[in-house]
């Protein structure tokens, strides 16, 4: 019993990181048709800002705060500098952000070296649920990536906002005939997306090695989510991080990681064979 | 309220609109005619800002505005409903009559209840998605959205394509009530005279890119010569 119980909270766990690191990608990706190659890098910059921020003496939350602001205008920068010209490139944006991610990479080296930081959760208490010991920052975690996934949809279909955001995107012409600034919805879209990346690697720094190649390791399984559960739609890759971090988990505790790796993989074609849009990809125009 | 002069204007390489010159006064419906690619389109994209005018100067209510966004076009006061009416399919009526109003008055606007007193079928449909209306409710739709932003000018491409006549008719009453009512300036481009000499009080006619001849409605029914000329009739 306590075996299942860990199992299931193991698997939701990996699950609700995929879909945190996920959902800054899909914004941009589902909602801007702009595939960021640097998004793993951003997740990167969250972590490293975190890490300094409590080396220098200041508390985490105060880092969490910074690391999500600070990439989120580094997100701003990207999208003012770069992205807005490419637009409408497809194969362009992959190159270009590309090429941000090895920037930012490098960057990172230079200034901290290619060793990996570490630093210490908030809290490192042990919670006792139904007679099985978990650790209270991983149900932590899972809260954040919940009220992300609440506040993304919130945001995108609740307020004026997200309306008028999603017009621009629907149509960018009829929109800017409305009288719609569309720029900076652009702007304001890719940032949001690219804070979402801060957050997830400031939450994810405690419980991994920060390290320059940490990102990678998220990325693969967040663009595989989208994949599978269709960009079209935010709930797609919700569903897709569910199938994918709930198939992995499941077979890498019952069985072993490569094999899981195999079965992820092997779902993933599967799914993109029967469902070539994603799974929700139905619900596009 | 609006003046242009000396508008060229065109796609790549290609020249569409020459030496484009004329003006309309507030309050004032002008059709503009003229068979299919002779520019009428193109000088209404050209208007918004969708299309950079080469040469030449459009003002509206004394500024210029060639060379400026269609966001800012639209800002100043110039709503546009393209061929094709471009709804948002997948928003509700109500949502996209909203974003009309936000789009011109910022988020917190609401939708004015005279656009659902002028077209009662978007009050009953509000909550339907546009995708679900028929050609006609979609084309109120289009019209209920730009008027929702309390435009000053309204720019129409061919309202009355793939509308029944009994729609056309109806269309064409809360366009002239609207500009009595509320000193809308309105230009229509249209295929379908019949809609253009009801709601305009002038019409243009457009051949190659220049404006060939004007006349107003009410003569052009006396004696339709003039449209026997440039229109295929």
């Amino acid at each position: 019993m306590d075996q299942v119980l860990l199992l299931l909270l193991d698997a939701a766990n990996y699950v609700l990181v995929i879909v945190l690191v996920a959902m800054g990608l899909v914004i941009v990706f589902g909602l801007m048709r702009v595939i960021n190659m640097a998004h793993g890098e951003l997740f990167l910059l969250g972590a490293y800002t975190l890490v300094m921020l409590q080396q220098a003496g200041l508390s985490y939350w105060i880092g969490l705060v910074a690391a999500t602001l600070l990439v989120g205008a580094v997100g701003l920068l990207m999208e003012e500098l770069v992205i807005r010209h490419i637009y409408h490139r497809f194969l362009d944006t992959i190159l270009a952000t590309w090429g941000l991610s090895i920037m930012i990479k490098q960057g990172v080296i230079l200034l901290f070296g290619p060793g990996a930081q570490s630093t210490a959760a908030p809290f490192a208490a042990q919670l006792d649920l139904f007679g099985t010991p978990y650790p209270a920052y991983r149900l932590f975690i899972m809260g954040v990536a919940l009220l992300v996934v609440a506040g993304t949809f919130y945001l995108f279909f609740r307020t004026r906002f997200g309306l008028a955001a999603r017009a621009v995107i629907a149509s960018r012409d009829t929109a800017a005939c409305l009288g719609l600034p569309t720029r900076a919805f652009d702007r304001a879209t890719f940032a949001y997306g690219a804070a979402l990346a801060g957050l997830a690697g400031a939450v994810m720094a405690p419980i991994m090695s920060v390290d320059p190649q940490m990102g990678l390791g998220f990325l693969i399984p967040a663009f595989l989510a989208i994949l599978v559960g269709g960009a079209g739609h935010l709930g797609g890759p919700v569903l897709g991080a569910g199938l994918i971090g709930a198939t992995d988990s499941v077979t890498a505790s019952l069985w072993s990681p490569v094999l899981a790796q195999v079965v992820v993989f092997t779902m993933a074609v599967v799914a993109i064979r029967l469902f070539p849009g994603g799974i929700l990809g139905g619900r596009r125009r | 309220m609006l003046q242009i002069a000396g508008l060229e204007s065109g796609y790549g390489g290609s020249r569409v609109l020459r030496g484009i010159a004329f003006g309309v006064a507030q309050g004032e419906s002008v059709a503009l005619l003229g068979r299919n690619g002779m520019g009428k389109t193109t000088l209404l994209r050209s208007i918004m800002g969708l299309l950079p005018a080469r040469a030449g100067e459009i003002r509206f209510a004394g500024a210029r505005i060639d060379g400026r966004r269609p966001e800012q076009v639209a800002k100043a006061g110039i709503a546009f409903v393209p061929q094709g009416r471009e709804i948002f399919a997948e928003l509700t009526v109500e949502e996209n009559l909203l974003l009309g109003a936000m789009g011109r008055r910022g988020l917190g606007a609401a939708v004015p209840e005279a656009i659902y007193g002028r077209f009662p079928i978007l009050k009953e449909r509000r909550n339907q998605r546009g995708g679900t209306l028929s050609g006609g409710q979609q084309q109120q739709l289009a019209i209920g959205r730009a008027l929702a932003g309390r435009p000053r000018l309204l720019l129409l491409d061919e309202p009355s394509e793939g509308l029944q006549p009994s729609i056309v008719l109806e269309v064409a009453a809360a366009l002239r009530r609207e500009i009595e009512e509320q000193d809308l300036t309105l230009i229509t481009v249209e295929q379908n005279v019949d809609l253009a000499l009801r709601v305009a009080d002038r019409c243009l006619f457009l051949e190659n890119g220049a404006l060939v001849a004007e006349a107003p409605s009410a003569e052009l029914r006396r004696d339709p010569t003039l449209l026997h000329k440039h229109l295929a009739i």
